[in-house]
């Protein structure tokens, strides 16, 4: 970390940072409803911040499990001692995270529930946390079962386009059953929301809104002006049209 | 018992040339086919529609579930005693499905039966070059279908059976069904109707309630209302197993 590198270099290497944090936290803490990290450099330590669902799972009987975490973050990256703060945030409503429900819908099948009832359940909570659109798909092929995939939806969803990638929450998971293993997808719709706090800022670009007319302001009538007498101008040399 | 079946190969062997011979010595003595002749015509010339057997080897332990239902369909459409399931499980050998009467079942691969011209048979495999037409029906009485699995992308058990050397033609690009692969080969064969003339639909999304739907991975016949053809009972065996737990 000391040595100089190339800011190409930099920039690499932080995403290969990112990318098998990520990877390292979702196996980890994916029963208690990992939905992503955020890294934050500051000059004095690196902070990183999980948002999970069960954030007391995360932090364990009186903060061990995450001191645990920041030992093994802070050995395997080669961080000095002190220099980077694992913190855990609750994700504010965890039926918008697609990475949540699809963990959700992972246990339930692992647990032995109905295909049916767990998506369904899982659809219908999406829905109330006042999701716009929701579209589960449960993939693969069970010992002694046609390969099928079973789709599962609800409200509106956009499939093309920049919107899309604004306003849709898209995870994949895959649930390692006894017979043979199926692959989930959760795609959340999120409502247009203007504050930006539980979804994006922007409009569907289809969206018009027509405002009210404005009431007209009256038109002052013209008063007709006093008569003036004209009076001559004398014309002097300069005076030219 | 071997040398048994070996003289009796080399026996069909020599009948087989004897009978390819006769058919050419046949072909050039027949007439020219009058000019509006439909393709039907022309594939069955002399006797009426032929009706091949359908052998298909199944690999499960049991037949139960969609397998059970897709046979049923088969058996419905290619009438009494001309779908053969062969390799089958000593278990399903002993006591066949009341449902599949009229199937002839057994634990043997195709080349141990006996009575079967191995040259007339001709095996459906995704990885062959010529299409199924309307003219196999004059050469072939069999066609073997292998590896039924249901695998999406298919695991090609097929390989198993193509290395005994039988003749092969393919049925499309889209992996079927095995109902839909045998009743497209009754269609081609016995009708008479071209391999890509006939309507499909690939990889269906079949709705099965309010909110859920199903997309089946595999090439069906297309019905007129743009539905695929599927077995029946297979809409309501489809609508039971999501009600089934997965573990």
């Amino acid at each position: 970390m000391a040595a100089i590198i190339s800011k190409k270099r930099k920039f690499v290497a932080d995403g290969v940072f990112y990318a098998e944090l990520n990877e390292f936290l979702q196996r980890e803490l994916a029963e208690d409803g990992y939905a992503g990290v955020e890294v934050r450099v500051t000059p004095a330590r690196t902070e990183i911040i999980i948002r999970a669902t069960r954030t007391q799972n995360v932090l364990g009987e009186k903060g061990r499990r995450i001191r645990e975490l920041t030992s093994i973050v802070q050995k395997r990256f080669n961080f000095p001692e002190n220099t980077v703060e694992l913190y855990a945030e609750r994700v504010n409503n965890r039926g918008l995270s697609a990475v949540a429900q699809a963990e959700s819908i992972r246990y339930k099948l692992l647990g032995g529930l109905a295909v049916r009832r767990a998506c369904y359940g899982v659809v219908r909570f999406v829905m109330e946390s006042g999701a716009k659109g929701c579209e589960v798909v449960i993939s693969g092929k069970l010992r002694a079962a046609r390969a099928k995939s079973m789709k599962f939806v609800d409200g509106f969803m956009i499939h093309s386009g920049q919107p899309s990638k604004d306003y849709i929450d898209f995870a994949v998971r895959h649930v390692l059953l006894r017979q043979g293993v199926l692959g989930i997808k959760v795609k959340i719709m999120q409502e247009w929301d203007p504050s930006g706090k539980t979804g994006p800022k922007k409009p569907l670009p289809d969206l018009v809104t027509i405002l009210e007319p404005k009431d007209d302001e009256p038109v002052p009538v013209p008063i007709p002006a006093a008569a003036v007498p004209v009076t001559a101008v004398p014309v002097t040399a300069e005076a030219v049209l | 018992m071997k040398a048994l079946r070996e003289k009796n190969r080399a026996a069909q062997l020599a009948q087989m040339q004897r009978s390819q011979q006769a058919q050419q010595t046949q072909a050039a003595e027949q007439p020219q086919p009058e000019p509006a002749a439909s393709a039907e015509q022309a594939a069955a010339p002399q006797t009426p529609a032929k009706r091949f057997k359908y052998v298909v080897e199944h690999l499960e332990e049991e037949i139960e579930g969609w397998s059970e239902l897709e046979y049923r369909n088969m058996l419905a459409n290619v009438g009494h005693g001309n779908l053969w399931l062969s390799h089958v499980s000593e278990s399903v050998a002993r006591n066949p499905p009341a449902s599949l009467a009229g199937a002839v079942v057994s634990t043997n691969s195709i080349q141990t039966w006996e009575g079967v011209d191995l040259s007339r048979v001709l095996l459906a495999d995704p990885a062959a070059t010529q299409p199924l037409s309307p003219e196999d029906a004059g050469n072939y009485d069999y066609i073997l279908f292998g590896g039924i699995l249901g695998d999406d992308p298919p695991r090609d058990r097929t390989k198993e059976l193509r290395v005994m050397g039988f003749a092969t033609r393919h049925l499309g690009k889209e992996q079927m069904t095995t109902d839909t692969a045998v009743l497209v080969s009754q269609i081609v064969l016995e009708k008479g109707v071209p391999l890509d003339q006939i309507d499909y639909v690939d990889r269906p999304e079949i709705k099965l309630g309010r909110r859920e739907t199903v997309i089946m991975p595999f090439r069906y016949i297309r019905l007129p209302d743009g539905q695929p053809r599927l077995p029946p009972g297979m809409l309501e065996h489809l609508k039971r197993s999501n009600d089934l737990s997965l573990n």
